[in-house]
């Protein structure tokens, strides 16, 4: 048996960063918008969405979704401003 | 997105909000049709091929690594259910969560909460072994300078 097996390690890395609370991925889901909107307007995240930026640190499922979101907000962004000539 | 609608609270734009809902379905799509006709079994490979062990690595640190090793692999057999196992290990095979949860007859936020009840399971199988974080840690970097 190999002392540095990677998937292992990987299994060991996501038992020990176990935090005692942990936001789903739909309560987090419900406070992405506020969170990317933060993200956007460059203003602090308060208290109740650190646990947005934990969650996607964590959750491999969520955490591509900010990048795609900002994306659709910045190509949404340069629409508007398009159509408003 | 008008089934989620009374889930906007109004704490961001709402096209911001209607973004996100557009972007997480796009996501879910495109998931689902990469690993629509990939098979659970072959989601999640019962083996790999080991790393070669380190050639220049005390004895010491091999032999307790090797048995951190073993206390885990231990761990996901006896202390995990078989849903925590098969969720994890896809996982590790690189499966997107969503696509799992589809294979596992459950929903995302659900196999969140299994494989969170799986971590903590190993997690106090290891700390049970009697490490602390700190060391299993300075274990996995090969980092002991601080011991």
């Amino acid at each position: 048996m190999s002392e540095r097996d990677p998937k292992l390690q990987t299994v060991i890395d996501m038992a020990l960063s176990l935090l005692p609370h942990e936001m789903g991925c739909d309560n987090c889901f419900d406070y992405l918008a506020a969170y990317a909107d933060h993200m956007t307007n460059g203003t602090t995240i308060p208290e109740h969405l650190r646990m947005v930026r934990e969650h996607l640190a964590r959750c491999v499922s969520c955490e591509e979704e900010p990048t795609f979101l900002l994306e659709a907000m910045k190509a949404q962004g340069e629409e508007h401003n398009n159509a408003e000539g | 997105m008008q089934n989620r609608l009374q889930k906007y609270r109004g704490d961001g734009r709402f096209v911001t909000w209607a973004l996100s809902i557009a972007t997480r379905v796009a996501l879910s799509e495109m998931r689902r049709a990469q690993w629509k006709d990939v098979s659970l079994d072959a989601m999640s490979p019962a083996g790999h091929l080991p790393a070669p062990a380190s050639q220049d690595s005390p004895v010491n640190i091999v032999y307790e690594r090797m048995r951190l090793m073993d206390v885990v692999r231990t761990a996901i057999g006896e202390k995990l259910t078989a849903k925590q196992r098969d969720a994890i290990q896809a996982e590790l095979a690189g499966v997107p969560p969503e696509e799992i949860a589809n294979r596992l007859g459950t929903n995302r936020n659900a196999l969140y909460k299994l494989v969170y009840d799986g971590r903590a399971r190993l997690k106090e199988a290891i700390l049970a072994a009697g490490w602390s974080e700190e060391h299993v840690r300075s274990m996995l970097s090969g980092d002991y300078s601080h011991e």
